[in-house]
């Protein structure tokens, strides 16, 4: 399904700039709003920017360009960007590209809810390839994903690292909940842009 | 080139000794103390009175040219040195996430035998502003309490920029003082609260870090407090610990910034939902890469995963020729400890005092006061805590001269540590000589050899007299010598793999109790080199045989894979 990746017509980009604002949170925040337009993303892909401070960009793609541009001026109003017009362009041409970046938002018509199996999810999503971290993947792979799946893009590859767990299971190495440590701080309601 | 061999010994070289002896506050007399308190107050004044991040004063002299060769020796091995048992990473109820009593720590890590332990409660505006004062009673009553054990007063430092830190301080009269202010002026989150910085794990809180770390050198060296130890806890465990900003540390407070875990707390968070514990990753080590807060070369890959634990350990510890070892083939001190990081055990029934409606800890109480009413016993086993007591599991085994908290921290900065898990091991003794070192040097230490020379290194293993707190004779099956060269300071502080240090030898142990002795001997040595042990139950290894394994998500019974890891000795060729 690798060719979903060129049929959104509207790319966009922001970063986060010195906000103290976890990833996570800058995440549901632009679903949120994504929402609220009625805006229908396509992707929506997360990037580590090290220029300076170490920081979080975003980019978003969609079919409708104008409601993406209203996502994009209501995120650059609330979060003063740090990354010029030419490095966004760069962000989206990685994305598009599949050269760098983890995918929030991607093309996906297969139910992860509980339990995918590898081969399903090949098929049924943007994703290229399933990766078992130090071992071989086996052909019928069950993977435990719980509604919540992050592939990373890689050379022109959509790639998700799993890794084994209890009961021959593999599971994305990203989870939603990882433990919170030092008593935490709860779930953070989304921000209102 | 080399040769290994094994072989047995009746008499013992080591002694662990389990003497009467009682802890000694200070080697200091109290009219230096005086002294001190005064400078404090001086000291404490200029430094509130400028910026925070301005120069404090150059760092220490000590350990700069530590990487040059040279014709001498550090820590000369030695017999019969006390082997003292620890933890410097505990918690309480003075803790935002934990809930006992510093007496029911210290009891707990006594009854498992600990001879030492460290309290380090998180740093935070509440912790800052009430629980230092509110715990030094506590710590003095448990003092008393328990006089064979010591017990020192420190603090789960939030670095700036990247993870928490052990700060250690010993037992003076300006301690306290100094802890208070240092988190004042230093804490992640104390500086976060007060808008210093963007966030705790942000990186302009990194210059921070190094001034804080400078902040303790000075106090030290201007006698404000004999002195002051950094170990940084679970360093990868959500990729935040940068190579760059471990050697800002190193090298910015040498003597004081001196290691981290080798291997993080919570033993048991990998325990199977099945079996009673969370299911989570070992040590809780089941976070992913954040791209706002992981460096970037922690991202996991086809092979790897920096941000899981490998046999009990932190991936910069366990993984051979990766970052701790590109840290020690610059020939400078980086020591390794593990700890328990207790803050509410696996199985057991208690729960915290405060709690709000839904059960979970009261935060915005302990906001207000720094500190959980004592915890509660329900009667009924948790089914979602990870952690063992301090001694249960994990012991950071140090080899002292005395049985004075000055001496214990002194060994603790040589490097005279050895680390174990599941009581895999009783101790061990290391001791590498050369033909131009008869005496030879323990861990943490420095010979030299002319180049063509031998270097012998033998290490004297106590295997486990008795079953461990899981009712289990551990059973030593492997050890591994890893060796490196010393290659000198790192030109790139990012550098994170040292591709020449290899498993230079793994033994076989057939034996099952008494001694083991295994030698081994580098002849015709023509460069500088490094070298350091791990042993191993040999139960779960990676595919090659050797290393250990990523630990399973959801599933690391911890008493199924154990291991110790000794520290390094350096070998100058001259």
């Amino acid at each position: 399904m690798t060719t979903t990746v060129n049929r959104s017509s509207s790319w966009v980009s922001f970063d986060s700039g010195a906000s103290s604002v976890s990833r996570s949170h800058l995440e549901a925040t632009i679903i949120n709003h994504a929402k609220k337009l009625k805006l229908d993303l396509q992707w929506l892909v997360s990037f580590q920017l090290t220029e300076g401070l170490r920081r979080v960009a975003f980019v978003m793609a969609s079919n409708d360009e104008g409601k993406l541009q209203q996502l994009s001026t209501d995120l650059s109003d609330y979060f003063p960007s740090f990354a010029g017009e030419s490095e966004r362009r760069e962000l989206i041409e990685k994305a598009r590209k599949l050269q760098d970046g983890r995918a929030v938002h991607f093309p996906l018509s297969v139910d992860i809810s509980e339990s995918v199996s590898a081969k399903n999810l090949i098929n049924g999503s943007a994703v290229d390839a399933i990766i078992a971290i130090g071992e071989e993947l086996p052909s019928d792979a069950q993977i435990q994903s719980n509604g919540y799946i992050r592939p990373t893009m890689n050379s022109g590859r959509l790639e998700l690292f799993v890794e084994r767990i209890a009961g021959g299971f593999f599971a994305p190495v990203e989870r939603e909940s990882p433990h919170e440590c030092c008593g935490g701080h709860g779930p953070e309601e989304p921000i209102n842009l | 080139m080399c040769d290994g061999h094994s072989h047995n010994h009746d008499q013992s070289n080591t002694t662990d000794v389990s003497s009467n002896e009682l802890w000694q506050e200070s080697d200091a007399p109290l009219n230096e103390l005086t002294v001190s308190r005064r400078t404090l107050m001086g000291a404490l004044g200029a430094v509130a009175g400028v910026a925070a991040l301005a120069p404090l004063g150059a760092a220490p002299a000590a350990a700069t040219t530590y990487s040059e060769a040279q014709k001498r020796t550090i820590n000369p091995w030695k017999p019969a040195r006390f082997q003292l048992a620890g933890d410097h990473h505990i918690h309480t109820q003075y803790s935002r996430d934990a809930m006992h009593t510093v007496e029911k720590q210290v009891q707990k890590g006594t009854e498992y035998g600990l001879d030492w332990m460290v309290i380090t409660d998180h740093g935070g505006t509440a912790h800052q502003k009430y629980s230092v004062d509110k715990i030094t009673p506590d710590i003095k009553a448990a003092r008393l309490a328990h006089k064979n054990t010591a017990i020192f007063q420190g603090l789960e430092w939030n670095i700036p920029g990247a993870e928490h830190g052990t700060v250690i301080l010993p037992p003076h009269a300006t301690s306290v003082a100094v802890l208070k202010q240092f988190e004042l002026l230093f804490d992640g989150i104390v500086l976060a609260d007060q808008k210093k910085i963007t966030h705790a794990n942000g990186a302009d809180g990194e210059p921070f870090a190094v001034a804080g770390l400078k902040w303790l050198a000075d106090q030290v060296k201007s006698g404000v407090i004999p002195m002051a130890l950094m170990f940084a806890n679970h360093p990868t465990r959500k990729g935040l610990d940068s190579p760059a900003e471990v050697r800002g540390w190193r090298d910015a407070a040498p003597g004081i910034a001196m290691g981290w875990e080798g291997a993080p707390g919570h033993q048991a968070a990998g325990i199977a939902t099945a079996k009673g514990g969370p299911g989570s990753g070992r040590g809780y080590y089941d976070n992913a890469f954040d791209e706002k807060y992981s460096y970037e070369g922690y991202r996991p890959n086809a092979t790897e995963n920096p941000l899981r634990t490998y046999g009990g350990f932190d991936w910069v510890t366990a993984r051979v020729g990766g970052l701790w070892d590109s840290l020690l083939a610059e020939g400078k001190p980086w020591w390794i400890t593990a700890n328990s990081d207790s803050h509410q055990m696996f199985k057991e029934s208690f729960v915290g005092g405060t709690l709000t409606s839904s059960g979970s800890l009261d935060t915005a109480a302990y906001n207000l006061t720094g500190k959980y009413a004592d915890a509660v016993d329900t009667g009924v086993a948790s089914k979602t805590y990870g952690d063992f007591w301090p001694g249960y599991y994990t012991r950071t085994i140090v080899s002292s001269l005395s049985k004075s908290y000055l001496t214990l921290m002194k060994a603790m900065q040589a490097g005279q540590i050895l680390t174990t898990h599941g009581g895999i091991i009783d101790g061990a003794d290391i001791r590498v000589t050369t033909s131009d070192d008869k005496q030879g040097v323990t861990t943490g230490g420095r010979t030299f050899v002319t180049k063509g020379g031998t270097v012998t290194a033998t290490i004297t293993i106590n295997l486990a007299s008795r079953a461990n707190f899981a009712g289990l004779l551990p059973l030593l099956k492997k050890v591994d010598l890893i060796s490196g060269p010393i290659t000198g300071p790192a030109a790139n502080k990012s550098t994170m793999f040292a591709p020449d240090t290899k498993v230079e030898k793994t033994f076989e142990v057939s034996q099952s109790s008494g001694q083991v002795v295994l030698t081994y001997t580098y002849k015709n040595v023509g460069n500088s080199f490094y070298l350091r042990y791990r042993g191993s139950d040999g139960r779960v290894l990676a595919k090659n045989g050797v290393d250990p394994a990523m630990d399973v998500s959801g599933d690391s019974d911890p008493w199924n894979d154990l291991w110790f890891y000794t520290n390094p000795v350096f070998i100058d060729a001259v």
